[in-house]
């Protein structure tokens, strides 16, 4: 096929380090891979990947790549045509679907074995999507009885914050106003409009240390999802009081894009 | 030159191959068997009488059954159970009783133990 590529480039993004050393050892033996990096996660890894160019990230951890950092949606907007694939992985139909919703196009399980990286990491760097075949019927579900998810909805109850909404958060409960996070964060402050409403609800939220006044207070934030392009995504933000524990969380709620 | 003898039955399958990746390629150390079954594990540790038998390491008691069983029968034979997806490992040998001693589950702490000098790990 042209177009093909000749050697796939593969950086490693694994907390497990016998899968960083062996499955590289694995991998440079075939002639056709090569990989250019392996890592554990570091405060700077996005600049390491796009620093190494490769074709095909692989991850071993859900934790890294999904949950609280966001990494594969993060590395991916700074490397549109990067290939991410997930390894090692358990057939849970959960982290599989939030994996695919960041833009994964490859899921191998822990119980696949290394030809089968090696085989996935050729068929996604030419364009294939890898998925386990347990897995299909979890896709097609999701397809033909879609659960209410829109791709402007950013945040649910449970999980962790990208690191944008954590920068918020803390400036929020510094007592910020709307133009000095505006300022901080190098966004332009857009008249916030009048709010269609919103979707799913909230979580419990908890005190913030700072947080002044005994009511709830509602904080209108403008945002924008990738600080390069549109949509701007407007929400709001409620710090909550609450008798518990002196630490803040956050209600994020997308009201429209 | 002896050969370490080595039979690999950690799971799941991906962890299993890494370890014969790392193990494989040493000139000094022969993979004598590899299984995922814990019926057949037996049957090869009687038959090949393996100097080193990797397995994996399940928490909470890393198996103590297994490990006890097979280390009262061929009590020359050293277990090593890892974890790599924890980044741990737990070497045991019989000595009088069964002695065990936590090891780093990387190609370097792996390989260190069957070349008889297990590494502590670090943590």
């Amino acid at each position: 096929m042209s177009g093909d590529i000749a050697v796939v480039q593969v950086f490693i993004l694994a907390e497990n380090r016998l899968l960083r050393e062996a499955l590289a050892r694995i991998l440079n033996k075939k002639s056709d891979i090569r990989v250019v990096g392996a890592s554990a996660f570091a405060p700077d890894i996005v600049q390491q990947i796009t620093t190494a160019a490769p074709h095909v990230l692989l991850c071993d951890s859900a934790t890294v790549a999904l949950s609280e950092l966001r990494l594969v949606s993060e590395v991916r907007a700074a490397m549109p045509g990067l290939k991410v694939v997930m390894v090692g992985m358990e057939a849970e139909p959960g982290t599989f679907l939030r994996a695919v919703r960041d833009g994964i196009v490859g899921y191998v399980l822990k119980e696949a074995s290394a030809m089968e990286v090696a085989a996935c990491v050729r068929s996604v760097a030419n364009d294939d999507a890898v998925c386990p075949p347990s897995l299909c019927m979890v896709l097609f579900q999701q397809l033909a009885n879609p659960t209410p998810q829109s791709a402007g909805f950013v945040l649910k109850h449970d999980l962790g914050l990208t690191r944008r909404e954590q920068q918020l958060v803390q400036m929020i409960s510094r007592g910020l106003t709307n133009k000095e996070i505006a300022a901080q964060l190098n966004l332009s402050e857009q008249t916030v409009k009048k709010p269609r409403p919103p979707y799913a609800a909230q979580a419990r939220c908890q005190r913030s240390p700072r947080s002044r006044g005994a009511l709830p207070r509602a904080r209108r934030v403008c945002m924008s999802q990738n600080p390069k392009t549109a949509p701007v995504l407007f929400g709001y933000l409620f710090v909550q009081r609450t008798d518990r524990v002196p630490s803040v969380n956050v209600n994020f709620l997308v009201l429209h894009s | 030159m002896q050969k370490v003898k080595v039979l690999v039955a950690n799971r799941p399958r991906l962890m299993k191959d890494l370890v014969l990746a790392t193990v494989g390629d040493q000139p000094d150390i022969e993979i004598v068997g590899e299984t995922e079954d814990d019926a057949e594990l037996t049957e090869l540790v009687e038959r090949t009488r393996p100097d080193y038998l990797i397995i994996a390491l399940e928490e909470p008691e890393g198996r103590p059954g297994l490990r006890g069983f097979l280390l009262g029968r061929y009590p020359q034979m050293k277990i090593l159970a890892v974890a790599p997806e924890r980044n741990s490992g737990i070497f045991y040998w019989a000595f009088v009783d069964i002695r065990s001693m936590r090891v780093e589950s990387s190609e370097q702490g792996i390989l260190s133990v069957l070349r008889n000098k297990p590494e502590l790990v670090s943590t």
